[in-house]
């Protein structure tokens, strides 16, 4: 009876030890995965910091100013406000086509591609020409102060001045605009015209590409 | 007296096995629970982390003098942009859902320029993503596995010649 009695108590003692150590083991790595929710709820937190952060910082980059955009190779001029696009235009640019004096002097024909700003604004703008254009004729190159220079009414009503002697502006030949076809200017119908000049401002960013 | 002794053990282990189920379906429902919020938390902070590589992206880019495209691989369609400017959108076709989700995510370099005319031209990305005209890739044999976009002609002429070897490109993650 002594020795069975012995054996329960052993028995009856044993089940509950071990059920300690499982509970132990269980409370330890509930507390580790908690330590770990714990690291990863403040790592979410810091990084929710530095987006917000970093989103503020890009929104103070943008502005809602107006822009003008133009894709030589589609021969498209876009004028856009943020994300918007309010006008697409088809224009003429640079014919990419060499001139040579005899002289050896050349000129190349293409529109410059990169950021550019309006720097004027022309209403009425006179053509003044170049050397170029008495060469490509086949004409002798007058003084540069000769009137003989000074065109009107080749540009159109407006011209916006990119610098360089690069403007936008209207044109004579308007069955040839989507083409490649100017001495590097870009030249566009009249209405269009008018629209991009009325939405350009001096200051007016440029990109072309 | 030993007879006490054992009879008051007994007692006590019978009722620790009583309360033990309810303690243990009480820690195996926390631990569940802290699984769950493990794998979310997880989740959430790789998107967040996602998101801020796209954040730097164009960060890095607003004071950059240079192009760079961004890919969305879901909506099928990119930018062109410079800056803190749009310069053009346009849309773009996978050969097949497979090819879409095989897409490469993040930031990519454009490592090479092929284009000997006007309806071949191809931009390659760090050689893990293809970017052609529809007009020149479909019926050419396909020579890798590298994933590709179609654009149309005009497209993909604006960008071949508005971005420089050693530009970049991001596609979209979508995960955030």
């Amino acid at each position: 009876m002594k020795q069975l009695m012995i054996i329960f108590l052993l028995l009856s003692m044993g089940s509950p030890l071990s059920v300690y150590s499982e509970g132990t083991d269980t409370v330890a790595s509930i507390d580790a995965l908690r330590e770990r929710v714990q690291a990863l709820e403040k790592e979410a937190a810091e990084l929710e910091d530095q987006n917000h952060g970093l989103r503020m910082m890009l929104r103070e980059m943008e502005d809602d100013e107006i822009y003008i955009v133009v894709d030589t190779e589609n021969h498209r001029l876009t004028l856009r406000r943020g994300d918007k696009v309010l006008r697409t235009v088809v224009v003429g640019t640079g014919s990419r086509q060499m001139v040579e004096e005899e002289t050896g002097r050349n000129w190349y024909f293409e529109t410059p591609i990169g950021s550019f700003t309006v720097l004027a604004k022309e209403r009425n703008p006179v053509w003044i020409r170049p050397d170029w254009s008495y060469v490509e004729e086949n004409m002798p190159v007058p003084p540069k102060d000769d009137p003989d220079r000074i065109v009107r009414g080749v540009l159109g009503k407006y011209a916006l001045v990119l610098g360089g002697g690069y403007k936008i502006h209207g044109t004579l030949y308007k069955d040839l605009l989507g083409t490649s076809f100017t001495h590097g200017c870009i030249s566009m119908d009249d209405d269009d015209l008018e629209a991009v000049y009325k939405a350009a401002k001096i200051g007016t960013k440029v990109y072309i590409y | 007296m030993l007879i006490r002794i054992a009879i008051g053990l007994c007692a006590a282990s019978i009722l620790f096995f009583m309360i033990n189920p309810a303690y243990a379906d009480q820690a195996g429902e926390d631990m569940q629970a802290l699984l769950l919020r493990e794998k979310e938390l997880g989740a959430k902070v790789e998107r967040l982390r996602l998101e801020q590589e796209f954040l730097l992206f164009k960060k890095g880019f607003y004071t950059l003098d240079s192009k760079y495209l961004i890919l969305d691989p879901v909506s099928k369609t990119g930018q062109l942009r410079y800056k803190n400017r749009l310069l053009k959108e346009f849309r773009f076709t996978t050969p097949s859902p497979r090819e879409a989700k095989a897409l490469p995510r993040g930031v990519l370099i454009l490592s090479k320029k092929l284009g000997s005319d006007h309806n071949r031209l191809t931009l390659i990305f760090s050689g893990s993503l293809i970017l052609k005209s529809m007009e020149s890739g479909r019926q050419a044999v396909r020579k890798s596995d590298t994933p590709r976009l179609y654009l149309k002609k005009s497209d993909m002429l604006s960008l071949f010649y508005a971005l420089e070897v050693g530009g970049r490109a991001y596609v979209l993650h979508h995960d955030f």
